[in-house]
């Protein structure tokens, strides 16, 4: 049994825009509601909270300063983790088996709605030496990368089709699926190549998210929880944030994943659905790949079958995925841990998975990185 | 001790020929506002503060909050108060914000208010410099004074600035 | 009396490294992380292979104009292949990358962790002031045009108003540490002044004047960080880390009480309590309080309850924070002397601590009597610290 739990969560968002609070109040709403699932009092029981944000998508340049009233973290030690979510929900965790905490917050949200030119902001994490001055769309990076893997499987535009149906279809069940639709797969393949060979169905898009998560040790766990999820593994990895060092690799998630199933004792067998990226159709492939959940050989042949769908035998992104909710920025792993917490507690509606006892989560952080981060969840059975 | 100074003697100063690259980033935000900070402008644009009363622990939050951080609840009313307070901290810049010299000395600081105990506004005060270096600002009365009401925009610079209430 | 009971797993700093601090540096910023990491591994005698999780700290990714600046400094910063996160809690980061990499060592899941921070503030145009523009509240602050400056400018004279504090009493800080500093040989500032130099120099926000800040530097600084079964394979002398903490108060600075840091006091005591230090004026051998500003180090001395409120002037008058003091503060020279590439220079005061505790700080070397040495950060919007203290 794994020392650490995850006890309470909650959100406010996933729309494509929330006009109506400030990324403050978002939070707010966010934290109130996963406060109270666990019935905890921030002001007295939390022992630390971290923020995971980068400064440029929030607009402020500390963006800590402004992360901590709406937590009800006044006085109490906050930190800001600059990095995909899951990085931060890890940070939590060594915490609680650090000794140190008992009770830990991490938040993460998306307020990429205040973002006029989100793509110029990417451009700004290029490398001023090597990338910036090609002055194109960071999405190019991609369309090179998919082009790249769809030669390398023989996968054609008519497959990703599949993942596209599969993925925006799921959410129609979701809540929070903002960019969910029925995919007529004929329209799909005739639609323009906007950064060829992915057209605008391949690509997901941006959504604003509050998401909230209380960690707690095992102690805690049980006497605050009846349905605590728990973690039984997490690693993340970077490689090289500059394309022409590092190729189109996913060896970084490989390496991860491959830590998380060591230390768990794990195989993809064992795991009853996954959350993972799939800001981009093809990415979604390249990921399943890189967790062994497929191989090189066999991927187009389970993609055709249906493997991954919900009544496949290896179920991707039930939630919908990143293509129906949309892309909350770096609260993306966090958003999955939302959508797993509910499957594992059984609490997910008309979206639930029958069996539902163990997760695999992994997440990137887009264009242009190579980090990466996996988690195991668990409820326990 | 050697190994100290094996330790830090690394870096080089930069020279002339080091090649630099010019980017200028553009990034833009259009922030909402959100409910609190949005109603303050509407007022402010009326010349009036508002504020927020948390009803736990009866502070009157200004700028407003939706939340009261001390008690983490949703504060509960809307409460204008009056355009007055006191001095709390206040200072003189002699440069701009990216650290040119300024065209003249300009006085900002931390205004108490009179209606809501412990809460304060960072604006500009209308005062002699010397009453700052002197600090014989501190404590003082000082009222807002407000652009004409068609100026105003519903922007914190829709006051010009808080000057001394003449006893 | 030990408290820390509840600590499963204790963390020793075992090498440190730094870089020069200077204005303008020719490396880029993934070169400077590089090359403190690389001196912080070579006096550890380690290798980068044996590393297994990195931590980084960088202020403001404005400065060194990228965004997601952590992804960027990754693979200079030992960290291809390699768990890596970047934390960031403003000024106060550098103390705290120390920090991150303890949690990661005292967890249990790691061994031998790199904390490397880094600044490159020359790289922003025309001067990095105006990035900090940035840091204030968009919609109620921005439109004010506030330069950073302003807002130390109000807590130093709110201090100064509320304990009657004089202008010359706080210069001695500034004195003090740039003299210390000339004894550092990455030491950007330097140089033997006098009080009167201090108060005469250019008024820039009254009461700040310009030898009451610390340069703007940039430069790179590392640690590497270990468990105890690691410790005791690799070196007689490891430094222990025996208590961390940190601490955040509100973000509407403009609702609290600027002239005493209770933040700091916070963050002290979860650190004290740790350590099991309960009376640290009596127990602490030296302190690298944070410095950017000479009344700063006032300030902290007393939400550290080094001093008592608006004593520490008298402390400094008496000379008791000199090298040769009852408790030095910043032998290294500090911010104000050594320099302040801002999350580096942070990383640059635990360097110290190691160095101290070894008695390999040279001519900068204080008496190690009682054991316990602090390191202190601060930052954001005069709002959050962090505090380390080591144990020979």
């Amino acid at each position: 049994m794994s020392e650490v739990a995850i006890i309470g969560a909650g959100y406010y968002g996933f729309k494509p825009i929330t006009d109506e609070v400030s990324f403050r109040e978002g939070t707010f709403l966010a934290a109130m509601r996963a406060y109270e699932q666990c019935n905890i009092d921030p002001r007295k029981d939390v022992d630390s909270f971290i923020a995971c944000e980068e400064d440029f998508n929030v607009g402020i340049a500390i963006s800590n300063e402004f992360a901590v009233d709406q937590l009800g973290g006044v006085l109490k030690p906050v930190s800001t983790v600059t990095s995909e979510s899951l990085i931060g929900l890890a940070s939590g965790y060594m915490l609680i088996k650090s000794g140190l905490c008992d009770i830990v917050v991490v938040e993460a949200h998306s307020k990429a709605s205040n973002l006029v030119s989100p793509e110029k902001i990417l451009e700004f994490a290029m490398d001023p030496v090597y990338e910036r001055f090609l002055n194109f769309h960071p999405n190019y990076l991609a369309s090179l990368e998919a082009r790249n893997y769809m030669e390398k499987r023989g996968i054609s535009n008519d497959d990703l089709a599949l993942i596209i149906k599969k993925n925006k279809e799921n959410g129609l069940l979701n809540p929070r699926a903002s960019y969910s639709i029925t995919v007529d797969l004929e329209a799909v393949k005739k639609s323009e190549k906007i950064f060829d060979p992915l057209s605008e169905y391949d690509i997901a898009q941006y959504t604003d998210a509050f998401v909230v998560v209380v960690l707690a040790s095992k102690e805690k766990a049980e006497k605050l929880s009846n349905k605590p999820v728990w973690i039984e593994g997490l690693y993340w990895c970077s490689e090289s944030s500059l394309t022409p060092l590092r190729g189109f690799s996913t060896n970084a998630l490989e390496l991860a994943a491959q830590k998380v199933y060591d230390r768990t004792n794990l195989n993809p067998k064992y795991i009853d659905f996954f959350e993972i990226d799939d800001r981009f159709s093809y990415r979604e492939l390249m990921h399943i790949e890189a967790l062994k959940v497929s191989n090189k050989d066999t991927i187009k042949k389970d993609l055709r079958e249906g493997r991954f769908s919900k009544e496949g035998d290896r179920i991707v992104n039930a939630s919908g995925g990143y293509l129906a909710t949309g892309v909350p920025l770096d609260a993306g792993g966090l958003a999955r841990v939302y959508e797993a917490f509910l499957q594992l507690r059984n609490e997910a509606g008309q979206m639930q998975l029958k069996n539902a006892n163990r997760c695999l989560i992994a997440s990137w952080r887009g264009i242009p990185t190579s980090t990466y981060a996996v988690c195991a969840l668990s409820n326990g059975a | 001790m050697t190994k100290v100074y094996k330790s830090i003697a690394v870096g080089v100063e930069e020279e002339k020929r080091i090649i630099t690259i010019y980017y200028k980033p553009y990034i833009r935000y259009e922030f909402s506002a959100g409910q609190a900070l949005s109603r303050y402008l509407q007022e402010l644009k009326n010349g009036r503060i508002i504020g927020r009363k948390c009803n736990k622990c009866n502070r009157i939050l200004v700028p407003p909050r939706l939340y009261c951080e001390q008690c983490f609840r949703m504060t509960d009313e809307w409460v204008y108060v009056r355009d007055e307070g006191i001095v709390n901290t206040a200072v003189v810049s002699y440069i701009t914000q990216d650290a040119r010299k300024a065209e003249r000395p300009e006085v900002v600081g931390v205004i108490e208010l009179i209606d809501a105990p412990g809460q304060g506004i960072f604006h500009r005060i209308n005062v002699d410099p010397k009453e700052v270096v002197e600090k014989t600002v501190f404590g003082k009365r000082v009222r807002a004074v407000w652009k004409k009401s068609e100026e105003r925009v519903g922007d914190v610079n829709d006051i010009l600035y808080f000057e001394l209430v003449k006893s | 009396m030990k408290t820390n009971i509840n600590i499963k797993n204790r963390v020793a700093i075992v090498g440190a490294g730094m870089t020069l601090f200077r204005r303008r540096l020719k490396e880029t910023p993934q070169e400077l992380a590089f090359e403190a990491s690389r001196v912080a591994l070579d006096s550890a005698g380690l290798d980068v292979k044996d590393v297994e999780a990195v931590v980084i700290g960088s202020a403001p990714d404005a400065f060194d104009g990228f965004h997601m600046k952590g992804e960027h400094l990754s693979d200079g910063s030992m960290g291809y292949m390699k768990p890596v996160k970047r934390v960031f809690v403003g000024g106060a980061t550098g103390v705290f990358t120390a920090i991150a990499g303890w949690w990661h060592i005292a967890s249990g899941l790691y061994d031998i962790v790199l904390a490397v921070a880094e600044e490159k503030m020359s790289n922003a145009r025309p001067h990095p002031q105006g990035l900090f523009k940035y840091i204030w509240d968009p919609i109620v602050e921005r439109p004010l045009n506030p330069n950073l400056i302003w807002i130390f400018a109000m807590e130093m004279h709110r201090y100064m108003y509320k304990y009657n504090i004089k202008k010359e009493d706080i210069a001695l800080v500034s004195v003090k540490n740039k003299r210390n500093a000339l004894d550092h040989p990455a030491a950007q500032a330097a140089a033997n002044i006098s009080v009167d130099d201090v108060l005469k120099s250019e008024v820039l926000v009254w009461p700040v004047q310009r030898l009451d800040i610390s340069p703007v530097s940039e430069g790179a600084a590392a640690v590497v960080l270990v468990s105890e079964r690691v410790a005791r394979k690799i070196t007689d002398s490891p430094v222990w880390i025996e208590g961390v903490g940190w601490n955040l108060d509100s973000t509407h600075w403009t609702s609290r009480e600027l002239a005493y840091p209770k933040y700091l006091e916070e963050a002290g005591n979860m650190a004290y309590r740790m350590a099991g230090i309960e009376n640290p004026r009596k127990q602490l051998d030296f302190a690298e309080v944070y410095d950017p500003f000479d009344y700063k180090e006032l300030h902290h001395m007393e939400g550290l309850q080094i001093a008592n409120k608006g004593e520490a002037p008298k402390l400094t008058k008496e000379g008791v924070t000199q090298r040769d003091g009852d408790l030095p503060i910043c032998p290294s020279g500090g911010l104000l002397g050594v320099g302040n590439p801002i999350a580096a220079a942070g990383m640059m005061k635990v360097c110290e601590l190691f160095w101290q505790h070894r008695y390999e700080a040279g001519k900068r070397q204080v008496r190690i009597k009682r054991g316990y040495g602090l390191a202190q950060a601060w930052g954001d919007l005069m709002q959050v610290s962090t505090v380390v203290i080591t144990k020979t």
